[in-house]
């Protein structure tokens, strides 16, 4: 029977990072409110960065998250060294993209695993997931704990990096680390398979909504650092047009600014990647797509989580070959590239487990002026609740606890982190 | 930095670039916190006072988790036995500390809910290993009350002045046999 009226409101969805609530309205069977509210105080970091030297950028802006610290800190480097003209080695480039690596698998382990996996089995939490297949959530331990050791070893810690800076690092893993990292990323094989063929196995909701897909896309790789800003709706702009594609503003019940392109909406995350960037894929990674019966485009939003198992085994690959290419070539400990000039204005981007990031600064004889991040949670909250929108009216012939649990999962599908996408500064460059 | 030099003795880059769990069997003295974050960092300072000490025994490991998180879980794994060293708020005088037996950090944990598994901490990693039934048979906490846990490296006076005395009380129970 139809649900004429149906009024739901979850208080602080869980398992995602942050708060946001759930709001939807149902009256005579009419959509009358459908609302992703975020509710997480503002937190000003751009604020914080004006005045302070450029070299300490980084090292603040990695603290707007404890996941994706080490995305936020070479976004942030990125945008210093495209302001100041500065040109990391080749050697440089290669660390960071392995570094990149450990935090993608460290990020989309834990939201497979901890925060997707139990919804899918019908328990509530990771908990009885342990008690009843605890090999299962062991993997995922074991796989996480590589992944924030490879970033350890890459940049000190996984957890608000020390060893990145502008033009380069500080410090660098030895010969016998990467060695180390390798072999372990090898034995890492069998877990990762075992975690393609457990994602066969589990039934994710049916529902199909069409929208723009936007990720990084760079020639001849599977891009997570630079590149262009690609849209599945056509064409590419440069990263310093990122202004062109958010178009942000401000909306009465959201602390999170919102975002919109060439639709009404767009996504990011590994769901927009994967669309855009399927031809750049590890083979191995395609192949697990393929198991998991994907292929591009995907319009489901709750496959999101499945392409973030085919990246799974993508960054395990070219970590492995990163890995290789270091240990050939050999690590030299080398003094980071110098900036050519002490003004500019630059723009970073990185593809973060989440989406795409950008970080925009003004620096002015080496202090920084002025400062914009664009987190990728605050680029999805139109998308989700244009789901949601889409979503709700076929679903109520349902009991209201089964629509309240399709919701929840949809939010959790996009992986969300509530608490990085919280800015509410209107910056003006002058 | 203090978090880099807990890395330097537990993440040598001569050893590789592993945080290893204690060997299979053996005693782990265990401590936890960030010492970038004033009184959090008492788990680490711990550790470095019993690993100088001459009459640690030697069946004993001594290891800085830091901001293990959850992944507290595979450190303590393969223990027989484990303490662990934590700064917990407890409505104590700074300094002050307790010796809870695990029971009690997994009612808490109960109690609140758990978190968010983003930012797990010791008594959801302690939860999470007593539903993967991989707890140490014999494992205490050891919560010391905090003065400060703000955004200064260092421990206040009063945590500082707990370490000596609560390393006597962590050897005296390392040299008294497990029921």
């Amino acid at each position: 029977m139809a649900t004429p009226n149906l009024r739901i409101d979850v208080h602080h969805v869980t398992r995602v990072e942050g708060h946001g609530n759930i709001v939807v309205d149902v009256q005579n069977g009419q959509l009358k409110q459908c609302d992703l509210e975020i509710v997480e105080t503002p937190r000003f970091f751009e604020a914080m960065l004006r005045g302070r030297p450029y070299g300490e950028s980084s090292h603040i802006t990695s603290r707007i998250c404890g996941i994706c610290a080490v995305g936020h800190a070479t976004a942030s480097l990125r945008a210093t060294e495209n302001a100041l003209g500065v040109v990391p080695s080749e050697q440089t480039v290669l660390l960071r993209k392995l570094n990149f690596h450990g935090e993608m698998l460290d990020s989309h382990i834990l939201h497979a695993y901890m925060l997707i996996a139990p919804d899918l089995l019908g328990v509530g939490s990771v908990i009885p997931l342990a008690k009843s297949a605890p090999e299962v959530v062991l993997r995922a331990l074991r796989m996480k704990k590589l992944a924030g050791d490879l970033c350890a070893a890459l940049c000190g810690r996984h957890t608000h990096p020390i060893a990145m800076t502008v033009g380069g690092f500080t410090h660098f893993p030895s010969r016998m680390q990467l060695e180390e990292l390798r072999e372990r990323l090898i034995a890492m094989r069998p877990d990762v398979e075992a975690t393609v063929e457990l994602f066969t196995q589990l039934k994710l909701p049916a529902f199909e909504r069409d929208t723009e897909y936007v990720a990084l896309r760079a020639k001849g790789e599977y891009c997570y650092i630079d590149g262009e800003i690609a849209s599945s709706d056509g064409g590419a702009l440069p990263l310093a047009e990122y202004r062109k594609v958010t178009n942000e503003y401000l909306v009465q019940r959201s602390s999170a600014k919102r975002t919109h392109h060439k639709r009404e909406s767009y996504m990011v995350g590994a769901l927009a990647r994967f669309n855009i960037n399927f031809d750049e894929l590890h083979p191995k990674a395609k192949s697990a797509a393929a198991a998991i019966g994907i292929k591009p485009k995907v319009t489901n939003p709750y496959l999101n989580t499945a392409a973030q198992v085919v990246e799974i085994v993508h960054c395990t690959e070219d970590a492995i070959r990163l890995c290789d290419v270091l240990i050939k070539r050999g690590i030299t400990w080398e003094e980071p590239a110098k900036p050519a000039r002490l003004s500019g204005e630059g723009v970073g981007a990185c593809d973060v487990p989440r989406g795409t990031l950008f970080h925009n600064y003004v620096i002015a004889d080496g202090l920084v002026t002025g400062a914009n991040c664009i987190i990728p949670t605050g680029q999805n909250l139109n998308n989700i609740e244009a789901d949601m929108r889409a979503l709700v009216p076929t679903m109520l012939d349902r009991k209201p606890p089964e629509i309240t649990l399709a919701l929840e999962m949809l939010v959790r599908a996009y992986d969300p982190c509530i608490s990085c996408s919280t800015h509410m500064l209107d910056v003006r460059f002058e | 930095m203090s978090a880099l030099s807990s890395l330097t003795e537990t993440r040598a880059p001569e050893l590789g670039c592993e945080t290893r769990p204690a060997p299979a069997g053996t005693t782990l003295v265990l401590g936890l916190g960030n010492e970038l974050r004033g009184d959090d960092g008492i788990g680490p300072a711990i550790i470095r006072a019993l690993a100088a000490r001459q009459d640690l025994p030697s069946h004993v490991t001594v290891l800085d988790g830091g901001l293990a998180g959850v992944e507290t879980v595979l450190l303590l794994k393969d223990a027989a036995r484990a303490i662990v060293v934590d700064a917990a708020e407890q409505g104590l005088a700074p300094g002050e500390w307790r010796r809870l037996p695990v029971a009690t950090v997994l009612e808490h944990a109960a109690r609140d809910g758990g978190g968010s598994w983003h930012a797990a901490g010791l008594a959801q990693a302690l939860a999470l290993g007593q539903a993967l039934d991989t707890l140490p048979p014999d494992i205490v906490v050891y919560a010391v009350q905090p003065l400060r846990a703000d955004y200064s490296p260092g421990l206040s006076q009063p945590v500082q002045a707990a370490i000596p005395t609560l390393c006597e009380q962590i050897l005296s129970d390392l040299l008294t046999p497990t029921a």
